[in-house]
């Protein structure tokens, strides 16, 4: 079987519906680069006429705390 | 009719080229783009029929209003004969994204000329379909780059639609360029170079193999 030659990655979809609101993550959109991930979270989402979106790439997501059942076996070493 | 200019004829000429070329890629978007590769790239496609749809619409009332100095609009059901056979031909996601990025190209291009030509009625009323087309341009760049980076046979045949539709778009931004009566009209600026800008937007595809200056 031939490897896919383009990598899509995901990308949790933040919004804020009007000033002042927080900002909530909505959903996820899978995408091959930041461009489409855009254009995708702006149709897919459209629902609400948003004053702002954001679309962020789950690995650049940094982690500051999980589910102990989500912990990865290096990061439960680290917290015994 | 008869009291139009020769300026004015064009510009409506312009005008109607430019929505039937919006209303078949709308119309293309639905029917090819409904079976897309991924159900992003199919959402997407159907929303963005809708927006070409809702440019074509724009465009065609404002010939219309030119035309027969405003009045009850018609309801378009067919184009008028002016578009793309790039856009009428699309039956595969491949033709589909290079005939949208051209096409999104060559009519962004003109209308930029449009805006910038001084007259602020012109510019005002498109400001909006500017702002939106480059929605439209990054959809179809973003899926131009992924075909020719894609496998077997795809790069070759996505090569071969863009060149064929590259031709044809440049033939018409030709026209639009060398317009005298547009120009005296100050439709668009006398100085512009549609076919140059045209080809710096689609610079990125040389990288990729594509020939973007051959005449």
């Amino acid at each position: 079987m031939q490897k896919p030659t383009t990598k899509r990655w995901e990308y949790e979809v933040f919004t804020r519906a009007q000033r002042g609101d927080n900002l909530t993550q909505i959903g996820t959109v899978e995408a091959e680069s930041d461009e489409l991930a855009k254009v995708y979270a702006t149709r897919i989402y459209d629902e609400v006429n948003w004053v702002e979106m954001y679309v962020v790439k789950r690995k650049d997501m940094v982690c500051v705390r999980l589910p102990k059942t989500q912990q990865t076996a290096e990061e439960v070493t680290v917290n015994v | 009719m008869s009291n139009l200019t020769g300026g004015m004829k064009e510009f409506i000429h312009l005008l109607e080229t430019m929505a039937d070329n919006k209303m078949v890629l709308g119309d293309r978007l639905v029917e090819v783009g409904v079976s897309g590769p991924n159900l992003e790239a199919t959402i997407s496609s159907v929303a963005l029929a809708q927006a070409e749809l809702g440019h074509a619409r724009l465009l065609y009332n404002w010939a219309f209003d030119i035309k027969n100095s405003g009045g009850e609009k018609p309801d378009i059901k067919e184009q008028t004969g002016k578009a793309f056979q790039c856009g009428v031909k699309i039956d595969n996601w491949i033709t589909l994204i290079a005939g949208m990025d051209v096409i999104s190209h060559a009519i962004d291009v003109v209308l930029e000329a449009i805006s910038s030509s001084g007259r602020q009625e012109l510019a005002s009323k498109l400001s909006k379909m500017v702002r939106e087309e480059e929605e439209h341009i990054m959809f179809a760049d973003g899926w131009a780059h992924l075909l020719l980076r894609d496998r077997g046979k795809i790069p070759h045949l996505f090569k071969e639609a863009m060149e064929s539709a590259r031709k044809e778009a440049e033939g018409w931004l030709q026209e639009v360029e060398s317009n005298q009566q547009l120009k005296q009209e100050r439709f668009i600026p006398e100085n512009v170079q549609l076919v140059g800008q045209f080809r710096e937007r689609l610079r990125f595809l040389e990288e990729e193999g594509v020939q973007v200056n051959v005449g």
